[in-house]
């Protein structure tokens, strides 16, 4: 294979070694005894991307990972990476990176073999390995940890082989299944900010599972929400967090308050949701006198306050059952006439006396809630 | 080349206060001396009678020890057992190991019963195995038999009375020790590692070679020690199997002790072997660690 003279060096790390690659899932369906883990999947995952596949445990985001992988054939349905179709390659011929949740390190080598190995199968030279090893190494920043064995490794340094094992290569696209899972919060958040990092500084295309919310939310450019089998809806992280479609993402992704009930016009031609003697104002959208609604909305977008408003928003009356004081936010439960309602608002300057028992108004303008299909 | 790090030492046990220290002294001496004046009398005291006869019969000195070096029939014998033994071991380990490796890639109802199949054979002697082979193996057996009505061969295989035979038998006796302890070693083997080395690009066979393979080394090498040591001291099989033309050690020594009662002969090839399956182990011991062989650490 002809080389280009110069090889990459540890200097040149902040710059971007692979250039992305769209990889494409048409209609892929995949049946375990006649359930479908996969529900003819269609996506189109733009090159250089960061896509999350976020869902429930049992969703099937795993299954469709493992099948972008070449670990699960599908039924049905085909992948391509840029138009090339790669359906039928085994999973050591697509050149895809992944990090396994878990991480999968080899115990038997040390830091540096384990990162060595995939160039090591590809027949590399001898000087090219330990150029590029030392490149992945200065990446995740484990240079001084080579030498070491997985097992001598703490929970973060061991996710940071495996993402310069799943580097090394410069494959197509990189693929991690749950890579932050095992590690605690605060590593965790730390990683987040890394792995976002990396993400840019390479420019490849990273596919990315996950059941945690917050980590879909705040790396991605892109957010898949699968449910059986299915995706639910997608979008970047704000446009799903701010428009969810259906009952089930805005419960999923966030928090939220649902109130169903009838479409009515108030005098001046308004759009209102009613339920036995409580209305309240629909956002603007079309919607039709007599239709059964369902409308979420988000506990912090909800204030709590002693007396009704007088400007004209929303409000809902509720006998406060209880509260949690999380240090920045406090959260409070409020019983109304819609069922249990959650409100949370920052600590810091708020006035509100919180009693046990006590009658509030949850308030908020109409532009906070969101009309959705009630998928139950 | 790093190592891990140290194996911390158990806690100390709670000492138990209750029963006061002397009966604590005492509970313990019990303890400590019962297994120990068995130990003494069943094993160590024929063990010294042994070393003690085989330089003291027929006259005091190495006398017998310089006979197994010079005797060419003796060492026959010890080529032979040797042959035998680390041909058997081979044969046994891979097959021992393709049925581990098998038994653990089943589906679990198939794993029961193929580890019922394995166990069971442990509670069939020795003795009718080798009866059994003969009856499979001799000239007009059921294997010939079939061979020859199959049109396959004209003339009878010589399948038993010589190395064939013996090793027939001595396999057949051996692969279950070989598998359980590579079972126990497979077992522990994360079985993501394998898709993990071909998601980074290794073929099935890769996979093997440079992450199974070696995971699994600690199983292989306790399975060898136990197959090899075990191999060595074979009796029965090669005594049918072999139809006295294949002479292993133990035979020999039998023969030496109950036959020609060449004592001292007798005892001192015993010692031998002895002494070499220990070495054996000292070596193999400061090669490996036996607390990893045997899932201690």
């Amino acid at each position: 294979m002809h080389h280009p003279p110069e090889r990459p060096s540890a200097a040149q790390a902040a710059t971007p070694t692979a250039t992305g690659h769209s990889l494409s899932v048409r209609g892929a369906t995949k049946l375990y005894d006649g359930v479908a883990a996969l529900d003819n999947v269609s996506l189109e995952i733009r090159r250089g991307s960061f896509l999350t596949l976020l869902g429930p445990s049992g969703s099937g985001k795993t299954t469709l990972l493992m099948t972008i992988a070449g670990f699960t054939r599908p039924d049905s349905g085909r992948l391509l990476v840029d138009d090339r179709d790669v359906t039928d390659l085994e999973p050591e011929k697509r050149n895809f990176g992944m990090v396994f949740q878990g991480y999968a390190l080899f115990p038997h080598l040390t830091v540096a073999r384990n990162v060595a190995f995939p160039l090591r199968i590809r027949g590399r030279s001898r000087s090219e390995i330990r150029e590029r090893v030392q490149w992945a190494l200065d990446l995740v920043q484990l240079g001084h940890l080579a030498g070491r064995y997985p097992r001598q490794l703490s929970g973060g340094q061991q996710q940071r082989v495996a993402l310069a094992r799943a580097l090394v290569f410069e494959p197509e696209v990189l693929l991690l299944d749950e890579p932050l899972s095992a590690l605690d919060k605060t590593l965790r958040a730390d990683l987040q900010w890394e792995l976002k990092d990396l993400h840019r500084r390479l420019g490849m295309t990273f596919i990315y599972v996950t059941h945690d919310q917050e980590e879909a939310l705040s790396m991605s450019d892109e957010i898949v929400i699968i449910r059986n089998g299915r995706v639910v809806q997608k979008g970047a992280p704000l446009e799903l967090y701010e428009l969810p479609q259906t009952r089930f993402v805005a419960g999923f992704l966030g928090k939220s308050n649902f109130l169903s009930g009838t479409v009515r016009r108030d005098p001046a031609g308004r759009a209102m949701l009613t339920a036995g003697s409580v209305s309240i104002h629909l956002p603007d959208g079309p919607s039709h006198e007599g239709d059964k609604v369902l409308l979420a909305v988000r506990p912090e977008k909800i204030a709590v306050a002693a007396r009704p408003p007088a400007d004209g928003r929303n409000a809902v009356r509720g006998a406060l059952v209880d509260w949690n004081y999380y240090g920045s936010t406090t959260h409070c439960r409020l019983d109304t006439a819609f069922g249990l309602f959650h409100a949370q608002f920052g600590t810091w300057g708020s006035q509100i006396d919180l009693a046990r028992g006590r009658d509030m108004w949850l308030v908020w303008p109409k532009e906070a809630g969101v009309v959705v299909v009630d998928d139950g | 080349m790093a190592v891990a790090g140290e194996t911390v030492a158990a806690p100390a046990p709670p000492r138990t206060r209750l029963l006061g220290a002397e009966r604590v002294n005492l509970v313990y001496w019990a303890l400590v001396l019962v297994p120990l004046v068995v130990l003494v009398v069943f094993y160590i005291y024929p063990l010294s009678r042994v070393l003690l006869i085989s330089v003291t019969e027929p006259r005091l000195g190495f006398g017998n020890y310089v006979r197994i070096v010079e005797s060419t029939g003796v060492r026959r014998v010890i080529w032979t057992t040797t042959w035998i033994c680390l041909v058997t071991s081979t044969l046994s380990l891979v097959l021992g190991y393709l049925l581990a490796y098998a038994i653990l890639h089943m589906r679990s109802g198939w794993q029961t019963w193929m580890m019922v199949g394995v166990l069971l054979s442990f509670w069939v002697s020795i003795l009718i195995r080798a009866f059994a082979w003969i009856t499979l193996l001799q000239t007009r057996g059921l294997v010939n038999n079939f061979l020859l009505d199959a049109g396959l061969i004209s003339q009878p295989l010589a399948l038993i009375r010589n190395e064939l035979g013996v090793i027939i038998g001595m396999v057949h006796y051996m692969v279950p020790y070989a598998a359980l302890p590579l079972l126990a070693s497979m077992r522990s083997i994360d079985a993501r590692l394998v898709p993990a080395a071909r998601g980074l690009g290794a073929r099935p066979l890769q996979g093997f070679l440079y992450v199974y393979l070696p995971l699994s080394l600690p199983g292989i090498i306790a399975a060898s020690i136990l197959v090899l040591i075990f191999s060595l001291g074979f009796f029965v099989t090669p005594a049918l199997l072999g139809g006295g033309r294949v002479i292993m050690l133990a035979e020999y020594i039998a023969l030496q002790v109950n036959e020609t009662l060449a004592w001292g002969l007798g005892t001192a090839l015993a010692s031998s072997m002895l002494i070499t399956v220990f070495l054996m182990l000292v070596v193999l011991a400061r090669a490996v660690s036996f607390r990893r062989l045997f899932g201690a650490a």
